[in-house]
Formats: C-alpha cells, structure tokens, sequence
C-alpha cells in the first residue's frame, strides 16, 4: 500500500518471542495530517508493532521502513525521536502532584531569568499559546492528579508536542480512551483533529471500534500478527470491521451441559458500586455463569462487589438465605465465597511466600494442634492441592514469584477450592496464563461445577466465557443488558452483543449530551 | 485559557478554572482555612495563651527565649524540607546535628583549630553523610527510611567514642557571642535561620533546581522519563540536608557552649512533625520552606504555652506526635478529596468548554503580564 500520500510507512514487518509469533507480516501506512486507527483482538500484533516503533522492541526482520521517504532503523528509540515521533503511553508518565505548566517545563526545559530565577512568565506564554493553537482549555496550574482524566491525557499530548514545529511529525496514542469516561472522549477527538489539522499523523489504538468511526479516517486492522485491511474508515460499515477484525469462522465450542432447575447458590439482588450501576442474578448451584463487558460497563465491580473487597452502594448479596456483610472479605469467605481476584500478584497470593504456604494460609486451623502449627499437616494439605492441580513443580517449598503465571494461577485456586467454597468467583482467571494451564484450569473449573458449585466469571476473553459458561451476561453502561444462552453462546457472539450494547452507549450518551 | 493573574509566584493553587479577573476570589482562595490554617490557629492559640497566662506568655523573655531555641529546629527543618520533597526520608539529621556540634567542639577544644576552620569542618562532615546516605539509598537501592535509620545509629555511636561520654566544654568567648547577640532584641541565630529560609524558598520556589527535586519525589518514574535526572538530585537532596543540619548543629553549639553525647538526639520528632504539618500550610500537598517554618513556631508556641501553664514535661512528647500523625492522615485525607471532588464538578464544566469561550482567548485579561 506504498503510495505518494504516505508519511510513516512500514511493511513486512517480523517479529517472534520465544514460543510465540507477535507479528507475521505487519504493515502500516499513515497519512501526514491523518487520524489513523489501528484496530485488533488482543494478541493480533499491533500493540507489538508501536512497541517496535518506540524502540521498546527490536524487529527480526523488515521489509521497508520509511518516514518521509527518508528509511530509518526500525527499533531505535533514538531513531524515532529524531524523526519526530511522539508517544503518549497509557499511563502519561506526569507527575500528578504537579500542575500542567510544570509538568510541560519539565521536560521541554525551565526557562531562567537572572541568579536561574524560572521565568514562569515566559514558560506560561509559550505553554499558552501551545494551548490555544490546540484549542485546549484546560486548567494548568491546578496539580494534574485533580484533573479529570481527558485533561490529564490532553496534556500528555500538549507536552509531547511542545517541540512540534521543530520536528513532531507523528502522534502515536497507545489506547488513549481506555480510561475515559464517554462523555470526555470527545473533548480528546477535537484535540486530535487540531493536531492533524497541523499537519501532524496521528495513530491511535483502540478497541472501541465506534471510535474508529468517529474520529478515524483511515484504519489498520491486526489479525494474528498479520495487517488484514488498511481501508478509508468511510468504506466501512461497523460489522464488516467487526468481521475484519474477528475474521474467524465460527468454531464449534464445547458446550456443557445446561443445568436445569438448579438450586441456587448465590443472590444478587440490585446490587450497585462506582460504575456498576445495577446487577441482578440468580446463581444456581453447578452452574457457571460469565460476565462480559467492556471497560466502563461496571464488569470489573461486580466481582469485587461480591467478594468484600469494594463496598457495595447499594444491594444485597445472599447466600443460602443469609445476607452476605458488605465490604467484608472475611465474612464473605465464610459465608462460602472463594475468590480468584484479578491480578494475582496484587491480590491472589503473597508472593514472597511459598507455594504450600499460600495454599494454606486462608484456613490455618485445621494445622493448628496442641499449640503448634503442625509443618506435617501444611505439607502433606499443600500436597494433595499441588497433585490434584498438577502444579508444576510439585513441591510445596518453592516460591510462588519463581511459578510460571500458569502454576501460580493453579494455587491460587487451589487456595480457594481448599475452602470448599459453595460459591467460587473468577476475576480475569487467565490473565497471564499459557493455553496449556487454561485448559487444565477450565477442566477443574467444570470438575468443580458439576459437584455442586455456583461459578461466576469475569472475564475480557469472549473465547474462555464461550468456552466455560452456561450462560453469559452482558454488561454496558453499569447493568445487564442482555443474557446470551445455548446456541447464541459463541465467543463471536458475545463479541457482537459488547461492541454494539457500547455502541447504543455511545449514541445514548450523544444524545443527552445535545439536550442538555 | 487559564492564565494567571499573579506572573511572580509559582503556580497557585486554584481550584478549577480561575479567572485572572477574578481578584477577589483568589484573594479568598489564598485566604482559605485550607491553605493557611496554620495563621489562624497561631492567632488563637496566642490569644488563648495571652488571655490564660498574661504574665507568663507575654513576656519578652518567653518570646525571645521561643525564637532562639526554635532556630535550630527550624534549620534542621528547613534542610529535611529537600529530602522530602525529593520522595527520600533522612532520619540521620539529629544525629548530624549532635555530631557536628561535637566536631566543632572536639577539633576547637582537643586539636587546637580555629574555630571557624572547625565550623568548615562540620560542615564537610555533614556533607559526607549525605553522600553516605545517597550512596546507600540511590547506589545501593536501599530503602531510605532503613538506610537512614542505620546511619543514625552509626553517628550516634561515633558521637558517643569522640565525647567519650562527656560534655566537650572551653570554647572561644567570642564563637559563643553569636547566641547571644540581639539585633532588635532578637537573637542572632533567629535571623541566621531567617536567612537560611529565604535562600531555601528561593532554590526550591523558584529555580529549575527545586521542581526537578519536586519532580522526582512527586513520580520518580515520570520525571526521569522527562528527563530529570533523578538520581542525582537525591545524591544532591541528601547533601544539602545533611550540611543544613551540620549548620544547625553549629548554632546549637553556640547556644549550649558544649557538645555531649546526647546532643541531637531530640530533634528528629519536632523536625518532622513541623516538616509534615507545614505540608498542609500554603501548598497543600507540597513539601515548602514557609509551611515547614509556620509549623515549626506553631508547634513551639503551643508546647511553650502549656509548659508555662503548668503542664507536665511528658505533654511536648505526647503533643508533636500526635501532631505528626495527624498531619500524615490529614494530608492523605486531604488528597483522596482534592482528587475525587473536581472530578464530578470538571465533568460538569466539560460539557461547557465545548461552547465558544465566554472571553475571547486572544484578550489577555487586565491581571495577566504575559508580553
């Protein structure tokens, strides 16, 4: 796809990790002046390729790589920097206590007046003036931490143009939206149209494909290290983006099981917290219940909420009749709640400890004889733990920090199904983990299921839900928009049902936002 | 565009968007009990006392006796105020001000130097434990908290063979004068502190110097991926701190006239808590001189007023660390607010800023200088 128009151009771009092939055949052409979105599942290579261009990585092997003409070594930091690229990762990278102005002359260099007074005069007119070029009215002496979270990434942007008429060319914005609430994101797209209208490329990843639509005028798509499509944004319809993007033919998934009638297990009754909005559910004991939903669709409290580990606003969580306390991880546990929480190394496990040690340490009692913590006792519980998860290696001494993400999600589990728990709840369980362990995990998860116990997943991954669930909610915009069951349950479906329930967000959130 | 209206000052703190024009109400914001409630509780408290203890509190003995002591206090405060900021902890600084003394005295006394060349001395000792301790914390990469606490260990246990035990006595007449001479019927050491404030304001206000170490303790991460050179300025925090307390060390000496092996020994306490309190006066969140000297003298007023009336010695103790304490919690409080509140209240005034700008942005408003 050389052609004149092209600003950045790269294509036949390679790159393996041990075991895994990131990029097969990566290819990306932006425009001087364009907003070019770069789209993809996770894993589909484009988050490899910005790493490559900000010199994070180092390619195996490229076909071409130029900026203006001019070809450069792709895998250079320095070599993106001189050639006018600018990134804005996730995180800014400001210093919150700090206000816009000085988090800007930090990094350009403070501007000194005799005995290096700092000119503050002179530093706020240059700020200034940037800001009114960009049309960006923003508050820049209050620290950046109390400012919503748009301003905040609108001034990452600002700081990483300061220098733009010496050599800023292109603007690459690592998921800038992620963390936006809706109504703030369009705020950002004006911002980033100016900056085009400078003349300026700017790439941007995204997972919200609405987007794309909105601000875009040219997308990549990624699909399994492969560039599939580099289209006018306006040739477009949304679900042959979706497709684009999926692109693949629907599989057969097992399907377990449905369990009818079941007994139930675990209550929600309106229950409320920070973007969650409302959920409802009726949790029948064996039966394995998914969460989907993007991020903002108050997915992520549901489990928390449950647990203790956030306080609820509003609801009430029951459990064989009995209310669960609110904000207590201890009662919920024994009540008979057992949680795998998301980010292990946060919040699973202390990971300094060893293996047998965090396998026993929710319930210590049954260790605990004449005054003693019987060693005996631990090693030979941990054991029958390790065997029965296949935890690899099979000793309880090791360190849980020196275990595989795999192992380690494994005695995180076994931690929880010690408990013997009648309800268990899995936050992202397989964030981190090899194909190998997810497998094994999913199999125990069932084994577990069929005996009796109430499963609720939370999870980004359509395929594990499709793959594990009975049946699956959707979430948007703080509560339950759709249930999908039996023959709907595929992991494109549940893929579908989370773009277009955002999709309706968005044009909701418009719409008010032009009444008020 | 938000401009602001005062181009001398660093950057106020606002909250929102405030509007250069909008005099009175910055003169209210900077008037605000959040900012400067350090002034008015001094104002009560003195008047409490005033009221209580007339005869007491408001003598010129009192007063004059509070300032003299409270200078070195205040000094050792003032150099802690650059660790802090830099997002390091340095509790070796009472040890550095007991030893410093104890050098001062050990080489003027024992190996017959003059005593200024001595005053040198102390404070190259004083700059060697910085080093030491940035050599532990940034080379090393050992916690601050821990590092420090071992090298205060360390100098105490130094203080201790040199004094071996005694009170080091016979210094020159005319180094002692220095407490002792009034300007205004103050005493010198007030004014060496007033001096000291006024050029550490200076670095750390308003030279490039002072934000990069606000930098690196406000997100080391950040700021050397901004550029700053991060492990420097704690090298370079850890100096500074560690000569101010030798300074501060010196004027003790003056005002004591003897070096002993429990010099110091009491001022990490009073330091940090005035350190941490005048983090929540002037910019709330910040570590800063002016905030740290107010806490320093608020702090001593009140202890001195309830000394005088008659309550016992344990109640300092008792008072400056329930004063830290607080001051840690109440900033942490603070914050959560300050970082939930303008969130609800930005959201709504986004929904705004869409709309053409109710001032044109080119009209720079009457308060604003910007050529």
């Amino acid at each position: 796809m050389t052609d004149a128009r092209s600003q950045l151009h790269l294509s036949g771009v390679v790159k393996t990790f041990p075991g895994q092939v990131a990029l097969a055949d990566g290819n990306l052409d932006v425009a001087a002046g364009e907003i070019h979105a770069l789209v993809g599942q996770n894993g589909s290579g484009k988050s490899t390729i910005i790493k490559l261009l900000a010199g994070y990585h180092q390619p195996d092997s490229v076909g071409e790589a130029t900026m203006e003409g001019e070809s450069f070594d792709l895998g250079s930091a320095h070599e993106a920097d001189r050639l006018g690229m600018r990134f804005i990762h996730q995180n800014l990278g400001l210093v919150e206590s700090m206000s816009a102005l000085e988090n800007c002359a930090l990094s350009h260099g403070i501007p000194t007046g005799a005995l290096w007074r700092i000119d503050w005069k002179t530093e706020r007119a240059r700020l200034t003036a940037l800001l009114d070029r960009f049309g960006v009215d923003v508050d820049i002496t209050a620290p950046v931490g109390t400012l919503p979270p748009a301003h905040r990434t609108m001034i990452a942007i600002i700081r990483a143009l300061q220098d733009w008429e010496d050599s800023a060319r292109l603007i690459v914005l690592d998921e800038p939206t992620a963390t936006l609430p809706r109504g703030e994101v369009d705020r950002l797209f004006a911002l980033m149209r100016r900056v085009a209208s400078h003349g300026i490329g700017v790439l941007f990843v995204s997972h919200r494909l609405d987007e794309v639509f909105e601000v875009a005028s040219r997308v990549t798509v990624f699909r399994d290290g492969r560039t599939v499509a580099d289209r006018a944004v306006a040739d477009l319809d949304h679900e042959e983006l979706i497709r684009t993007m999926l692109g693949r033919s629907i599989e057969s998934f097992e399907t377990t099981a449905e369990v009818t009638d079941p007994v139930s297990a675990l209550d929600l009754e309106d229950v409320a917290g920070l973007d969650l909005r409302e959920i409802s559910l009726n949790l029948g004991a064996g039966e394995i219940v998914g969460l989907a939903g993007l991020l903002g669709s108050g997915r992520d409290e549901v489990v928390p909420l449950i647990s203790g580990a956030r306080k609820r606003s509003a609801g009430h969580v029951g459990i064989a009749g009995r209310t669960v306390p609110n904000g207590d991880p201890r009662s919920a546990l024994r009540a008979g709640i057992a949680t795998v929480h998301v980010d292990r190394a946060r919040n699973g496990a202390i990971t300094s400890f060893s293996v047998g040690e965090n396998v026993v340490l929710p319930n210590l009692r049954s260790l605990w004889s004449a005054g003693f913590l019987r060693a005996s006792r631990r090693r030979r519980d941990a054991m029958r733990w390790i065997n029965e998860l296949d935890v690899r290696p099979a000793r309880p001494e090791a360190t849980f920090l020196n275990l595989s993400g795999g192992n380690q999600q494994k005695v995180v589990l076994g931690k929880c199904l010690r408990l013997e728990p009648k309800v268990l709840l899995l936050d992202e369980p397989t964030q981190g983990v090899d194909i190998g362990a997810k497998v094994a995990l999913y199999t125990i998860v069932a084994a577990r299921a069929a005996d009796g116990l109430g499963v609720l997943v939370s999870s980004g991954d359509s395929e594990e839900l499709a793959r594990l669930c009975h049946r699956v909610l959707i979430l948007a915009r703080g509560r339950v928009v759709r249930e999908l069951t039996g023959a709907e349950l595929t992991a494109e479906q549940i893929d579908l049902a989370v773009l277009e329930e955002d999709r309706e967000h968005t044009k909701h959130v418009r719409l008010t936002q032009h009444s008020t | 565009m938000t401009k602001i209206a005062d181009a001398e000052a660093p950057p106020a703190r606002a909250a929102g968007h405030s509007r250069p024009s909008d005099r009175g109400a910055r003169i209210k914001s900077l008037l605000s009990p959040r900012r400067i409630a350090g002034i008015y509780l001094f104002a009560i408290m003195f008047l409490y006392f005033a009221i209580k203890i007339p005869d007491l509190f408001l003598t010129q003995t009192t007063w004059t006796t509070l300032a003299n002591e409270q200078a070195v206090t205040t000094i050792v405060a003032i150099g802690l105020t650059f660790t802090l900021s830099a997002g390091v902890f340095d509790l070796s600084i009472g040890a550095v001000v007991g030893c410093a003394a104890a050098v001062v005295a050990y080489l003027t006394v024992n190996e017959g130097w003059s005593v200024w060349w001595a005053c040198v001395g102390a404070v190259v000792f004083g700059i060697l434990v910085g080093c030491l301790n940035s050599l532990i914390v940034v080379t090393f990469k050992v916690d601050s908290f821990i590092a420090t606490l071992g090298v205060q260990a360390i100098l105490f246990a130094l203080l201790l063979r040199v004094t071996e035990g005694q009170q080091i006595i016979g210094l020159p007449q005319n180094f002692l004068d220095i407490a002792a001479y009034k300007i205004f019927g103050i005493p010198m050491p007030f004014y060496i502190m007033l001096g000291m404030a006024i050029v550490a304001w200076y670095v750390m206000d308003m030279t490039p110097l002072g934000r990069y170490i606000e930098a690196t303790g406000g997100n080391r991460d950040a700021a050397r991926l901004a550029g700053v050179r991060t492990a420097r300025l704690t090298w370079l925090a850890f100096i500074i701190t560690g000569a101010v307390a030798a300074i501060g060390g010196i004027i003790l000496l003056t005002r004591i006239s003897a070096a002993g092996p429990e010099t110091g020994g009491d001022y990490i306490l009073p330091v940090f808590a005035a350190a941490f309190l005048g983090r929540t006066q002037f910019r709330p969140g910040r570590f800063n001189i002016w905030g740290t000297v107010l806490a320093v003298y608020l702090l001593a007023m009140i202890t001195k007023g309830l000394q005088l009336s008659g309550q016992d010695p344990w109640v300092t103790q008792f008072f400056y660390g329930a004063v830290l304490v607080a001051a840690v919690a109440l900033s942490g409080l603070e914050r959560r607010q300050r970082t939930v509140r303008p969130t609800a209240k930005a959201a709504k005034a986004g929904l705004a800023t869409e709309q053409p700008p109710a001032v044109p942005p080119a009209a720079p408003a009457p308060g604003d200088s910007a050529p």
